[in-house]
């Protein structure tokens, strides 16, 4: 069993993979400019406090982004068992 | 022909660039630091063919203002140079694939091949070249590594010829990719890698923020000082001096000539700050009091830029940026603005949206002090005390906050989230530091002497002409009345539209009292950007936005003078 959440409340250091991402082309464009696309795999680095920016690992290397984008990010976390 | 060096943001290309070129350009551990495009020239089989700089760009379906430059240029390109991050390949391979399917001849280098080596990655060159269907370098911009090997490749890059790929299917190239051709075997962290997850955590950050700020501050001001004490103010005593109280007693000690070139004696003496003449203080103020400032804070700003810290402080910092309608990624042209608002305004570029870099342009050339009346300021208002220093950046950065917030709720619009990516932390090469600071202080002292010698002249002409008076007179009601200042230092309002410095250095013969010197200082600091601001301001904003950035400046230096001069305990 899988289970889903957004990345902004995902734990620090908790590993998933992006299901899907809600909003506009140019929004997901940007996005999988930076190898963040459905199907990525993401390891949550931290979050600053007040809904400040989400720091997270993808492709290689690690990228922030604000709290409301990041709200906007499905992934989806095994429940069990090692990440793939 | 045309060559283009093309590549993600922050993987080496203007170091490369200068390789190639031997053309001197800023780089920086930060995405970002190329906003235009620069050109250079390269003899490529005995043919001058020419190399063009692009600023770096994730994807071909350009977000930034900086991308669509990259998009424009590549049409014009006779070769694409695609530099990759050998440690971030898998960043790097959509842009590759975007940039294969333009069909332009081709080459790849692998930059920063060196790094991979101690990160324990490891990458088979020639399966990646058959992968992507062209030739792949490896090469080590900052050593001169495979730098030969690729200039020999430019000339034969072939044109590939790309199956179409859609998304999905190009995500999954880019995972085939990345499984046959890079493996990373693994090591222990390095220091650096524990100091950059201990510093984008909250509370690890604002400690790092802490020491990293204060650090600098007290580095930039003990090596201003002591380069000030014991270097340039000696000199220019001991041996300086003595040539021009020899030329100012051959004039006879007064005279026009005299004025012009000697100044005013004080006491029957030479003053170096008070005279005010082209040889006296034209010299002193840019040499002996602000050249060690600004030498000092570029040398800083070098390491701070090199080591990868800065997008750390963005990041930091954006949740209190956001309060002023701007983004965490704003504070790097900000601080860039500290060392001199040209440098700060330009590189608001790297914010997206219109109303982002109207405000930052407006707070950078309102709230941001350059290093020159930094400079002054500490030469000048130190002696009264360091109280009033305090004071009026207490003053600046209560100003700069206020406008933020005005400006945030008046302008339409919102703030567009952060997104960075976030450079890895690099120990700074000394050599790397020395040459930019080496262009940079080049620069100060081919721009600033020359304009800081016409203002003085400017001034001194006006003297004689007897215009000063009707300008001082007309003025008088807002700036004695208003602002409690003498009526004269109206001139050093106007003078403050040539050089910043310069104007703080007229405040000097006054004999202000500590109340109107701070009054004066906060003004001058508010009041107009001097013209090189004002040129590079207008040309980045259009003059229906300088026009009201110009509004704000007036009215809030005005407001803040007369606010000083009321509230005064």
């Amino acid at each position: 069993m899988n289970k889903e959440i957004n990345l902004a409340m995902m734990k620090k250091g908790q590993r998933g993979t992006i299901s899907a991402i809600t909003g506009g082309k140019t929004f997901r464009l940007k996005l999988e400019s930076m190898g963040i696309h459905p199907g990525s795999k993401v390891t949550k680095v931290s979050n600053l406090f007040h809904k400040g920016p989400v720091i997270l690992h993808v492709g290689g290397t690690e990228v922030a982004l604000g709290y409301n984008m990041a709200n906007r990010i499905m992934i989806t976390i095994p429940t069990r068992g090692k990440p793939s | 022909m045309k060559v283009l060096l093309i590549g993600n943001p922050n993987v080496g290309k203007s170091v490369l660039f200068t390789r190639l070129t031997g053309i001197q350009v800023v780089a920086s551990n930060y995405p970002g630091t190329t906003v235009t495009f620069k050109q250079g020239f390269l003899k490529l089989r005995g043919q001058k063919s020419t190399i063009i700089d692009v600023p770096g760009t994730y994807s071909l379906s350009p977000t930034t203002a900086a991308e669509n430059v990259a998009v424009k240029m590549i049409q014009e390109g006779d070769v694409v140079v695609c530099v990759v991050d050998a440690t971030r390949l898998e960043r790097s391979l959509i842009l590759i694939f975007q940039l294969l399917e333009m069909k332009k001849p081709m080459v790849v280098a692998l930059n920063i091949w060196d790094e991979t080596r101690h990160k324990g990655i490891k990458i088979d060159i020639d399966k990646l070249s058959n992968m992507l269907g062209v030739p792949v370098i490896p090469t080590s911009a900052i050593t001169g590594e495979g730098v030969r090997s690729l200039v020999e490749m430019i000339p034969k890059a072939p044109i590939p010829d790309p199956p179409h790929l859609d998304k999905s299917q190009q995500w999954d190239k880019v995972g085939r990719i990345i499984n046959q051709v890079q493996k990373i075997t693994h090591r222990h962290h390095t220091f650096f890698e524990r100091l950059q997850d201990f510093s984008i955590k909250p509370l690890g950050g604002m400690v790092t923020a802490l020491i990293v700020l204060s650090i600098s501050f007290l580095v930039i001001r003990f090596l201003g000082e002591g380069l000030i004490g014991h270097v340039f103010e000696p000199v220019f005593e001991r041996y300086y001096k003595p040539i021009l109280v020899t030329l100012s007693q051959s004039l006879g000690g007064k005279g026009f000539l005299h004025e012009i070139l000697i100044g005013s004696l004080i006491q029957g003496d030479i003053d170096f700050v008070q005279s005010f003449g082209l040889l006296s203080t034209g010299l002193f103020v840019p040499i002996g009091m602000v050249f060690p400032y600004v030498l000092s804070f570029y040398f800083i700003l070098g390491i701070l830029e090199d080591s990868g810290y800065l997008p750390r402080l963005a990041i930091l910092l954006d949740v209190f940026m956001h309060r002023i309608g701007l983004h965490g990624y704003a504070i790097i042209p900000t601080i860039l603005g500290i060392g001199c608002n040209v440098p700060g305004i330009l590189a608001t570029r790297i914010l997206e949206s219109r109303r982002e870099r109207f405000i930052a342009c407006t707070l950078i050339s309102i709230g941001i002090p350059c290093a020159s009346l930094h400079a002054m300021i500490f030469g000048l208002v130190g002696d009264r005390g360091l109280r009033y220093v305090l004071i009026i950046y207490g003053v600046l950065a209560l100003v700069w906050l206020c406008l933020g917030l005005i400006m945030n709720l008046l302008t339409k619009g919102f703030a567009p989230e952060l997104f960075i990516e976030i450079p890895p932390y690099r120990r700074p090469v000394l050599k790397a530091i020395f040459k930019k600071l080496w262009m940079r202080m080049n620069a100060f002292l081919r721009e600033a002497v020359p304009i800081v010698l016409i203002g003085v002249l400017f001034v001194n002409l006006l003297y004689s002409l007897g215009v000063l008076g009707y300008v001082a007179n007309f003025f008088s009601p807002v700036v004695t009345g208003l602002m409690g200042l003498p009526d004269g230092t109206v001139i050093a309002l106007v003078v403050g539209f040539l050089r910043k410095d310069v104007a703080v250095g007229m405040l000097a013969p006054f004999n202000l009292t500590n109340q109107q010197l701070v009054i004066g200082c906060v003004v001058l600091a508010m009041f107009f950007p001097c013209i090189a601001t004002f040129v590079v301001m207008l040309r980045e904003l259009g003059w229906k936005d300088m026009l009201k950035a110009s509004l704000i400046m007036l009215i809030a230096s005005v407001t803040v003078g007369t606010l000083i001069n009321l509230l005064w305990p």
